[in-house]
């Protein structure tokens, strides 16, 4: 009956599809009555398969009963053999517990020792792990970590051979790190390459091979060579010490094993220092090389000009080559003129040199005032930066706000720099050019005055 | 008891750095300035006063146009001698706070480099950068303040000089 019913489903859901189709199929010439005769046929033959079918279901029914209880004796037997093993079992962990009771009774004390022994040498696995004496010393670890699993079984016991070893072990660490060893071992240089090397080393904290440091792989269980060195002040001690025969020699321990000189590799050189300033930084040093620039060129300048200016205080024909001269020679071609006259005409050829002496001098001032405040803009930019970054992250991590941190500190620096320089730059060419203008426009006028009165009483003379 | 200046002197550079040296090597230099001007105005101001006293004296008549720019060019001269390096004291008074700031700006960036290797976590690890920001400031501007000091000094002797020579130089007895 179910699958009559499935079938009238399948029907209902094939009509409902077919108005969709039915336009599709009429020109296949599939029309409706072919397929209501199509139904029919089917209806039929499925009636025949049922009938059949449940004949062969009717046959095999009493083969089904015999097999059901043979299955049901079956598990009866199985249900009481499981009873036996159970009971088996509880008796069998009796007697283990009462032999492991006695085990503890007879071990007594040494059970303790065993555990301590245990935990001993695990520490002791740890120091070896990170101790650069297992470049020199090797298979330790292999016996340790033996011996923590022995002591750690129940079934295995440690061997006097064992405690000893490890005592000796202990001593030996202790004694090698007590002294300074040159031997051949292998190295990972920086390129990646492994190659055995003669290396010295220092106590437990340091080795060093052919003036360069190296610092021990817990991983690798290697010596690996430090990409970045710390540089010739402290290169230079590591080499001596390798090659001295003297029983004192300087050298620099790291006492953090090795860590210290990972971050001094890692710390910031000059030009990423000048990196992290930015665009403002960028300008702030253009800015300082255009001052720095301008006040050399000046301060050459300006003393040749005081070089020319001196000869002449000197020199009674005027020369048209320095300031003092050009002076001297106005006076000369108005010397009749009357003594305003004469003045307007100093006067004026004064005031022509002094834009020629002061020229650029005012730059630089403004370069050494605006680095600062270029300076300035940086470390707010760069502090607008961190609150950017603090605003999405939180205050959490240093390590994200150190960009911006950078950034502001470091064009801070650099515009003190270029201002430091430049101030001091500033006041030189000032000075000079200064001076300068007070020959000319003080003096000028005196040494004129005192050459007309030498020529007046030579002549009364 | 020399040894111990020594060492606290030695300690303070060290805390602070190499921009402290570059301040006391400021400090120095500003120093030797101000010295040198002191030695100026007590030996040899007096002299070259007399000297041009001596010239203007010295002369027949002293009313006429030449007259009077000689006594303009010897005041200038006097003036200008008086005033030899004050511009530079003055500028390396300027330079002390600058360099203080560059002190500080570099200890700061030294803290920062700490923080972002072991964290903010620990105030001890920043010490030393914290020693290094503070430090320089305090040189640069004990150094700015005993300088300005100084400098105002200078400036106030300076002026008393110029009209002194002024008065001295008179036109007519």
């Amino acid at each position: 009956m179910k699958l009559r019913n499935l079938f009238s489903i399948g029907v209902v859901a094939f009509a409902l599809a077919l108005p969709v189709q039915a336009e599709e199929k009429s020109q296949s010439g599939l029309d409706m009555d072919k397929l209501l005769n199509l139904v029919k046929e089917g209806q039929a033959r499925d009636n025949r398969e049922f009938q059949t079918r449940m004949k062969r279901f009717n046959a095999a029914k009493s083969q089904q009963e015999r097999l059901l209880a043979m299955a049901k004796d079956e598990r009866t037997r199985l249900e009481q053999e499981s009873a036996q093993k159970e009971k088996q079992f509880g008796e069998n962990e009796e007697q283990i517990s009462a032999a492991q009771e006695r085990l503890t009774n007879r071990l007594g004390a040494l059970k303790e020792m065993f555990g301590v022994l245990q935990q001993v040498a695990g520490d002791t696995k740890g120091v070896f792990e990170g101790s650069v004496v297992s470049s020199q010393v090797e298979g330790r670890e292999a016996f340790l970590s033996n011996l923590i699993k022995v002591a750690g079984s129940s079934s295995e016991l440690p061997s006097i051979e064992n405690l000893e070893q490890l005592w000796f072990e202990m001593q030996r660490e202790m004694t090698l790190t007590g002294d300074i060893a040159q031997y051949t071992t292998d190295v990972v240089l920086p390129s990646g390459e492994t190659v055995s090397k003669s290396v010295t080393r220092v106590g437990g904290f340091n080795v060093v091979a052919d003036g360069n440091y190296l610092v021990w792989d817990l991983e690798a269980k290697k010596l690996v060579e430090l990409d970045v060195q710390p540089g010739s002040r402290y290169n230079g001690p590591a080499s001596e010490l390798e090659n001295t025969s003297s029983d004192l020699n300087g050298f620099w321990i790291d006492p953090s094993r090795g860590q210290l000189l990972k971050i001094m590799g890692q710390t910031a050189g000059l030009t990423e220092r000048i990196q992290q300033g930015g665009v403002v930084g960028y300008i702030i040093l253009a800015l300082a090389v255009i001052g720095i620039l301008l006040a050399l060129v000046r301060m050459v300048m300006l003393s040749a000009e005081a070089k020319r200016i001196k000869k002449q205080m000197n020199d009674e024909t005027p020369s048209d080559n320095n300031a003092l001269g050009r002076v001297m020679s106005v006076y000369q071609a108005n010397q009749d003129a009357d003594t305003e006259t004469l003045e307007l005409h100093l006067g004026e050829a004064i005031s022509n040199e002094v834009p020629r002496l002061t020229a650029g001098v005012n730059w630089i001032k403004i370069i050494s005032v605006v680095a600062p405040l270029l300076g300035l803009l940086g470390t707010v930019t760069g502090m607008i930066d961190v609150f950017e970054t603090m605003s999405l992250f939180g205050t959490g991590d240093p390590k994200l706000m150190a960009g911006g941190i950078s950034q502001a500190l470091v064009t801070t620096v650099l515009g003190l720099v270029a201002a430091i320089p430049c101030v001091f730059l500033h006041t030189m060419t000032n000075n000079k050019s200064r001076d300068l203008i007070q020959i000319l426009q003080e003096r000028a006028t005196g040494i004129l005055a005192r050459k007309a009165e030498e020529q007046y009483q030579a002549k009364a003379a | 008891m020399f040894y111990n200046a020594y060492e606290q002197v030695y300690l303070f550079t060290e805390r602070g750095g190499d921009v402290v040296l570059a301040i006391l090597g400021l400090i120095f230099l500003l120093w030797l300035f101000i010295l040198e001007r002191v030695a100026y105005f007590t030996l040899n101001h007096k002299d070259l006063v007399a000297k041009a006293v001596e010239e203007w004296e010295a002369r027949k008549e002293r009313t006429s146009w030449q007259a009077h720019q000689i006594r303009l060019d010897l005041v200038a001269s006097v003036e200008m001698a008086l005033e030899t390096n004050t511009r530079t004291i003055k500028m390396l008074v300027g330079l002390c706070p600058l360099f203080g700031l560059l002190g500080t700006v570099t200890g700061m960036i030294e803290v920062f480099d700490v923080m972002a290797f072991i964290g903010n976590g620990s105030p001890r690890a920043m010490a030393s950068g914290i020693s290094k920001a503070t430090i320089p400031t305090m040189a640069g501007m004990v150094g700015a303040l005993t300088g300005l000091f100084a400098q105002s000094l200078i400036q106030r002797h300076i002026q008393r000089q110029k009209s002194n020579i002024e008065d001295k130089l008179t036109f007519d007895h």
